[in-house]
């Protein structure tokens, strides 16, 4: 992919790796007792909300801050703009790493997580299932993703590994580059499929969903927010690498800046297309109704129309800082957007509420701090980062 | 039940004895192994009844009498020893006085008194004399010997029909000129025999009484309203309703709300155990509404016409889910959740801003250097 690309390198036990590798062993023991005292032990479930802060943020936001890779490849292969290919492999990385997440989450979030073996058994599939199509796409998606993340394998092996490895390599490389378009084709058919169908899941709960939310339009939504959250999580990837590693390696505002201009345009046309759908079903009234999901709702819109601004503003193509706060609130209004529809918007019956416990926080920041801990340790040691170009 | 030939009482043997009790247990809804225990005590001694009449119809007397599983013979013969009735018994005039003084002074304290009919209260209870006695001085005399004392029907629980407005005669119920006696309101206009029978017999076999409702009701029957187990409910919850008599919804069984039915406020089992054996024969199970007999203030008392509120608007079978104390929200959890939040943001929104001052720091001395 990017012939450029270097390992990283450098100490790969810092105090902050310590840090996260700790967070990381919290949620381990919490999941490990979670697995064999069920699932209310360290939840706040009930029946009435049976789903809590591990879909929409282990999953649904890890997965849309993975969907990085979704959005530079649309932006790379289908729109055929090459110059976004030093990104890509940042990206790939960032998406196998949350997909993983996201897909190990839905695991441990399963109330029988025994029988989730049957994945593998076609017979006994319900294909009339939303879950299913996602549980299947996600699972296929991951292992995608990390053929894709193969090549910067390879690339190292074939660089400094043993005789048998750089052979082994030699002989991998030219299949893989033959195999990858069809596996690139399927990398974009996958998440357009899944991050669409996180949204029609909640298509299932008319009744139950707060007008504001709920519209025949969720999955386009989805699909329409994760991009401003792919295209966020790559600028600030990019961003904080380059800060991080003052002179070795060099952010290239230019073509992020190509990069916050879609986000911006994206992020605006979500929050008009959410207007119009709103005023067109007649729907528009319940944003200036007095209940506690309104306020959700403006601060959602704000978010995004604020980072869709920041993304087109001028200052943005030349200032980090600028560019970096606007990924960080697109990141932030994707996460806000996807957590109201699941939670806030979510009414689960007279007297039913949910607060997250304290259990299932430790358990999200566990694998937050283990997907980070990941990262660093993989662009440490594999060719992601086109690093030692710069000149100072 | 048409061709039920009454039994001889000598030609009983052990065998038809034992169905007479587990149909009467049966009936008020008791355990078999309770027939047993019937039949020992009815053998030992049979309860001593005296069913004293007042301010009534006699519709509790007749609807007793039509009763099937058991029938009245078999009741009255072979479970209970009816010592005292107006309507059934032989005896009269001074003959059937003497039944009753000596029916008491026999049973002191043990015999049970069922009454049917009001007690006039106003002026002296001079409106009801039997034998030249009042029926308020019947009451405390013969009903205060009692072991315990069962108001059946309506008027004996709170009045019933001669107690509606503006009561002349000052009716008033057993429970209003008796203190200091259990006493069991079994209301109904007439009331279910099988609620009288499951309570005689319930105190004849284990020598109890069942458990009552603050209305004096027995709990086995009169727990719930005619509403949760109505058989036109399903009507109600679909919003299907008869609006006047005849109408096309009226034809279709709709539900009886809106001319007024009063299931939702009246407690019984009317169709559950269904009347004198004959299913349907009560007011909804012919097309007409609930008049609210069993429930104190309302039949008698409301227009038949009128609404009532709807006092579980939801189908009972789903009171336990409808309003379950869930989701515990943990102050600790909340304090977490925003630090957590609050850091990672915070974090963010610092950075870049870091990173905004060294750009500019960068530009100005860019510019500086030409």
């Amino acid at each position: 992919m990017n012939a450029h690309a270097r390992p990283v390198g450098g100490k790969i036990v810092t105090p902050f790796f310590l840090v996260l590798l700790a967070l990381a062993a919290t949620a381990g023991v919490l999941v490990g007792y979670r697995l064999f005292t069920g699932v209310g032990s360290i939840t706040a479930l009930t029946d009435q909300y049976s789903w809590g802060i591990w879909k929409p943020i282990n999953v649904v936001t890890f997965t849309g801050i993975g969907a990085g890779a979704y959005g530079v490849g649309l932006l790379t292969y289908i729109l055929n703009n090459g110059k976004y290919h030093p990104l890509i492999r940042p990206a790939v990385l960032v998406g196998a790493i949350g997909y993983s997440l996201g897909g190990a989450s839905v695991m441990i979030d399963l109330g029988r997580w025994w029988g989730s073996v049957f994945l593998l058994y076609p017979p006994w599939y319900n294909f009339s299932s939303i879950l299913l199509e996602v549980a299947l796409c996600v699972l296929t998606y991951v292992g995608v993703l990390w053929v894709e993340v193969t090549p910067a394998i390879l690339d190292r092996w074939s660089a400094d590994g043993s005789s048998r490895l750089k052979r082994f390599a030699a002989r991998l490389q030219p299949r893989l580059q033959a195999a990858l378009p069809f596996v690139i084709a399927l990398a974009m058919l996958l998440p357009t499929m899944h991050q669409s169908s996180l949204g029609s899941l909640y298509l299932m709960a008319p009744t139950k969903e707060y007008p504001l939310w709920f519209t025949g339009w969720l999955p386009f939504l989805f699909l329409t927010s994760c991009l401003t959250m792919g295209f966020g999580s790559v600028s600030a990837v990019d961003i904080l690498a380059g800060s991080v590693m003052p002179g070795r390696y060099r952010t290239n505002m230019a073509l992020l800046g190509g990069i916050a201009r879609v986000a911006g345009w994206v992020s605006l046309f979500y929050v008009a297309f959410r207007f119009a759908d709103l005023a067109i079903s007649g729907r528009i009234g319940y944003a200036f109704q007095r209940s506690y999901q309104v306020p959700f709702f403006w601060a959602e819109i704000a978010l995004f129309t604020t980072s869709g601004l920041l993304f087109l503003s001028r200052r943005a193509r030349t200032d980090r800082g600028r560019l970096f706060t606007a990924a960080i609130l697109a990141l932030l209004a994707g996460a806000i957007y996807r957590v109201d529809t699941y939670l806030v918007a979510f009414d689960g019956g007279p007297g039913a509420r949910y607060f997250p416990s304290v259990g299932e926080i430790l358990v999200t920041v566990g694998l937050g701090a283990l997907g980070v801990a990941a990262f660093l340790l993989i662009v440490k040691k594999l060719p992601i980062f086109a690093v030692g170009e710069t000149r100072p | 039940m048409i061709d039920r030939a009454p039994t001889p009482f000598s030609s009983v043997s052990r065998r038809d004895f034992l169905k007479v009790c587990s149909l009467a247990a049966a009936a008020v809804g008791l355990p078999a192994s309770a027939a047993e225990q019937m039949a020992a005590a009815v053998q030992k001694r049979k309860p001593s009844v005296i069913w004293l009449q007042f301010q009534e119809c006699t519709g509790c007397t007749e609807s007793l009498l039509r009763t099937g599983h058991p029938d009245v013979a078999q009741v009255i013969f072979d479970l209970i020893s009816l010592d005292y009735t107006e309507t059934l018994m032989a005896a009269a005039g001074h003959q059937a006085e003497a039944a009753l003084d000596a029916a008491v002074r026999e049973n002191d304290g043990k015999f049970i008194c069922v009454i049917e009919g009001a007690i006039p209260v106003k002026d002296d209870g001079n409106f009801c004399r039997i034998a030249d006695k009042t029926a308020l001085h019947l009451t405390q005399e013969i009903a205060g010997r009692a072991a315990a004392v069962i108001a059946i029907g309506s008027c004996a629980s709170w009045g019933g029909v001669p107690s509606a407005s503006p009561n002349p005669t000052g009716a008033s119920g057993v429970s209003d000129v008796l203190r200091n006696k259990p006493i069991v309101n079994i209301p109904g206009c007439p009331a279910n025999p099988y609620n009288l029978l499951g309570t005689v017999l319930q105190f004849a076999t284990f020598g109890t009484l069942p458990a009552l409702d603050d209305k004096g009701r027995p709990k086995f029957a009169y727990a719930r309203v005619i509403h949760d187990d109505c058989p036109r409910r399903p009507h109600f919850d679909a919003g299907r309703f008869s609006q006047r008599y005849g109408d096309e919804g009226a034809r279709q069984g709709f539900c009886l709300y809106k001319i007024g039915c009063k299931g939702p406020k009246t407690p019984n089992n009317c169709s559950l155990v269904p009347y004198v054996d004959t299913p349907g024969a009560w007011p909804i199970g012919i097309g007409a509404q609930c008049f609210g007999c069993s429930e104190k203030g309302i039949g008698f008392n409301l227009p038949l016409f009128e609404t009532v509120d709807v006092q579980g608007a939801t189908p009972p079978a789903m009171y336990t889910p409808i309003d379950p104390a869930s989701g515990i929200i943990s102050p600790v959890a909340t304090g977490v959740a925003g630090l957590v939040g609050g850091a990672l943001v915070g974090a963010g929104l610092a950075y870049g801003a870091r990173l905004s001052r060294d750009d500019r720091d960068g530009e100005a001395r860019d510019e500086e250097k030409p």
